[in-house]
């Protein structure tokens, strides 16, 4: 896996959900290139981006809260011999 | 399925902030069915075009950083000298305009950083810092070493005073707990200094711990340091500079300044850890 093409790709995708403008997306990408997406997401609230930008931000964080937290696949027991 | 409501509820909220879809149409799918379907089967909600286009921007980025996650898994940021303790705290700070932002990353064993932490925001021309806020923090993340930061929204780069004091009342706090300062980091615009490069990270305790709120700020006390001359003045009268200097790993100076700490420095005088009323 190409990870800056990745960065590259969540950027994009982060600009055209967020509906952001350049200068936030540049903020955002230099920070998510230099120190990560999970990073990014943890200090997110310490960048200076705006009420609107960090509401939204926090909706993409929560909603992967969500699903890193809510597994819908439990149940089964051990495999038996 | 087991589902976790307030975790329910602000992914449901979170959707509806992102892509427009109302939340009673979602709260209503959420009750008989997966709220996961709602990303992989949105038709089902009867959405609009637009809305679906934001439903697939979503999945992209939950796609991406699930990948992402598992690469960086060992990334954690880790300072390893005064400039990339800078490069971190430049971008968090150098935007704050109309305040000062005292900060602090509390660092693991590896000088990974644990958390970072906003300490207290102030006026634009001073803060309080508490160090009890601090020590708490510390404690509870059981940190190693901290790096401490602050911008300095009128634009002067030079540390004050205060800002050194309040670096020394902290050493004096945490060097008996065996807790490094490692730097203190003053921002202004885009522009840095590191106290640790200028020589001004005291190495010992000096005084009794003080945890009363200390006053941090560009113009907190008359004897500023506007210029080089008083700069120096203040250093040398001080007896910091040539102390420290004596006291700095040459291959720490010659390597870059990379980070060096406090774990190996005595305590000039013995302090009783006191138990600490919090």
């Amino acid at each position: 896996m190409n990870k800056n093409k990745q960065y590259k790709t969540i950027c994009l995708s982060l600009m055209r959900l967020l509906e952001i403008d350049k200068e936030k997306n540049s903020k955002i990408a230099d920070y998510i290139n230099n120190y990560g997406i999970v990073n990014f997401f943890e200090n997110m609230r310490l960048m200076e981006l705006g009420e609107d930008t960090q509401k939204k931000l926090q909706a993409v964080k929560d909603i992967l809260l969500y699903i890193e937290n809510v597994d819908s696949r439990q149940g089964g027991g051990p495999y038996e011999n | 399925m087991k589902t976790k409501r307030p975790y329910t509820e602000s992914f449901l909220k979170g959707l509806k902030t992102l892509t427009g879809v109302s939340y009673r149409k979602l709260e209503s799918y959420a009750k008989d069915n997966n709220p996961l379907n709602v990303l992989e089967h949105p038709k089902a909600l009867d959405v609009n075009d637009r809305q679906l286009e934001k439903i697939g921007l979503l999945k992209e980025i939950i796609a991406s950083y699930n990948l992402l996650k598992s690469y960086e898994h060992e990334d954690k940021i880790k300072f390893t000298s005064p400039s990339q303790a800078a490069n971190y705290f430049v971008p968090l700070l150098s935007g704050v305009k109309d305040k000062e932002r005292f900060m602090v990353a509390f660092l693991d064993a590896k000088n990974s950083i644990i958390e970072t932490q906003i300490m207290s925001e102030g006026t634009v021309s001073q803060a309080a810092v508490y160090p009890r806020e601090i020590l708490k923090k510390a404690l509870d993340c059981s940190c190693s070493s901290m790096v401490i930061a602050h911008n300095h929204p009128g634009g002067g780069i030079k540390p004050s005073k205060a800002d050194i004091e309040v670096t020394q009342r902290l050493i004096d706090i945490f060097t008996p707990l065996d807790i490094a300062i490692l730097d203190h980091i003053i921002v202004a615009g885009i522009d840095y200094t590191s106290l640790r490069v200028d020589g001004l990270i005291p190495q010992n305790s000096k005084n009794r711990a003080n945890y009363e709120p200390i006053r941090l700020g560009e113009n907190t006390f008359k004897q500023n340091i506007e210029n080089d001359d008083v700069y120096e003045k203040f250093v040398k009268e001080e007896g910091w500079q040539t102390e420290l200097n004596a006291k700095l790993d040459d291959e720490m100076l010659a390597n870059d300044n990379s980070m060096g700490g406090q774990k190996t420095g005595g305590i000039e005088e013995k302090h009783e850890i006191e138990e600490i009323e919090i």
